[in-house]
């Protein structure tokens, strides 16, 4: 392998360079948990915080939350029905709130002022294990849905118009998980690298619009993120008649 | 070298698959259960019961309003028929002052044509007893007028 | 790797994410043409209209983002480094 120069600026960014933790014969990528269980043990905070004192007339925090779960409700109600949209209001939540926190805090968080030995600290969203993770939780959980609430009659949604059907819906299945986690990882990354570039090309100014850019597209991506898994669950529990 | 990483290296890169993913998957699911217990439910129930107790106060609101208008109501014929009471008690009076207006007023009519219907009479009959009185006294004059005459030549 | 196959790679790469971005320009384009005569006609259904377009912008900007992803893949992952 030869050297590159024009990779050289790019090396700064140690693109696809992680953090390895040995359990056991399994590897993981420590900077991704370092990462994640730092923003989970935040947004655990504020959740504890705030249904401290849950109060009839809300107070701080609580207008908050309260907030964030009638949105989150009014996003399942919407997508999967009135029917069922209960049992699966926490996971719908759990992804919105995972992703938005985990997109925000890559991306506000200056991270790269830690060193670590190896790779960088950075959204847990933009390493492609957790948006794989997530989305075949999606998929697990539609299928689930689907199975639990319509039993065997779930696989006339796959000849439902037509017979012909048949072969796309199953396609459909593998591109679903394919195609959220890639969004959501090509985003994210799209979204860092960009920021890194331009602070590595221009440090002042010109990088704080495209930071702005960055943390709407996140917010955008978490919301889609829900938003579709929340659909998939719809359409597997929905009746056709 | 950073490349050296980056490119076919069998460790590292973008597309690097291990264990990093059923953990993560394992640990978002933990996180749904957590969350479940100490954001979704409890915030339900408060928002639930919040919206309960304005759906539940609003509608009694409503029954009390339905209430209160009930009761205007019912005043408001009271007093339509306190008032039409009263309308007929002044009516009655009124009535009963012009019934004796007009009792006392045909009295004194008709005492005031009875006088004047005998003073009439009084007046006819003395009319007619100073005109028999006139016709004698004229017969008388003539009369004498008449012996006067026949004495005179 | 060779002095051709970086070439090609870092070729690829930018036509990945130029080729990719055509369409959905397009497709923005279009959408929000769509949504600016929507609020032209019906001003009080901006919000609505508003929140849709951003998602469908969103669903659309992630086909330029699949490219972007196979740009980085060839610059940084490439499978044929060897």
């Amino acid at each position: 392998m030869g050297s590159l120069p024009f990779f050289l600026p790019f090396a700064e960014l140690e693109v696809g360079q992680h953090l390895y933790w040995q359990i056991g014969n399994l590897r993981i990528h420590g900077q991704v948990f370092m990462t994640s269980w730092l923003l989970i043990g935040a947004l655990l905070t504020l959740v504890v915080v705030g249904t401290k004192k849950m109060e009839r007339d809300p107070q701080g925090v609580q207008n908050l939350l309260e907030f964030l779960w009638d949105y989150i409700r009014d996003l399942a109600r919407t997508q999967i029905g009135e029917k069922v949209y209960r049992d699966w209001m926490p996971f719908i939540g759990t992804l919105f709130l995972f992703i938005f926190v985990s997109n925000w805090g890559g991306a506000l968080v200056p991270w790269r002022l830690i060193e670590l030995p190896s790779g960088e600290l950075g959204a847990p969203t933009a390493d492609i294990n957790t948006t794989v993770a997530l989305a075949l939780l999606v998929s697990l959980s539609y299928f689930y849905a689907g199975l639990s609430n319509k039993g065997l009659r779930y696989f006339e949604y796959y000849v439902h118009p037509t017979p012909i059907m048949l072969p796309f819906k199953i396609v459909e299945d593998f591109t679903k998980p394919l195609s959220l986690s890639f969004r959501l990882f090509g985003n994210i990354l799209a979204d860092e690298l960009v920021v890194a570039v331009l602070v590595f090309l221009v440090p002042l100014i010109l990088p704080v619009p495209v930071m702005f850019l960055g943390l709407f597209t996140s917010a955008i991506q978490a919301l889609i993120f829900a938003t579709l898994a929340a659909y998939y669950i719809g359409e597997a529990v929905e009746e056709h008649h | 070298m950073t490349s050296l990483l980056l490119f076919g290296a069998a460790e590292g890169g973008l597309f690097d698959f291990d264990a990093t993913l059923p953990l993560m998957a394992v640990q978002v699911v933990l996180l749904t259960f957590i969350l479940n217990a100490l954001f979704f439910k409890p915030v339900g129930r408060v928002v639930e019961e919040r919206e309960n107790y304005v759906t539940s106060s609003r509608a009694e609101a409503k029954k009390k309003l339905a209430e209160v208008e009930q009761l205007e109501s019912d005043l408001k014929n009271q007093l339509k028929e306190a008032r039409q009471a009263a309308q007929k008690v002044i009516n009655d009076a009124e009535e009963d002052s012009e019934k004796l207006y007009r009792e006392a007023l045909a009295l004194a009519t008709s005492e005031a044509n009875a006088s004047r219907e005998e003073a009439r009479k009084e007046i006819d009959s003395q009319r007619d007893s100073a005109l028999t009185q006139l016709k004698s006294d004229a017969d008388k004059l003539g009369e004498l007028i008449v012996e006067r005459l026949l004495a005179a030549k | 790797m060779d002095s051709i196959t970086t070439a090609a790679s870092v070729v690829a790469a930018g036509l990945a994410v130029g080729l990719g971005a055509i369409g959905p320009g397009i497709g923005q384009g279009s959408a929000a043409q769509g949504a600016v005569e929507g609020i032209a006609r019906q001003p009080e259904a901006e919000g609505k209209i508003r929140g849709t377009l951003l998602l469908s912008f969103a669903f659309m900007e992630s086909l330029t983002i699949y490219g972007l992803v196979v740009a980085l893949v060839l610059l940084f992952a490439n499978p044929f480094a060897g």
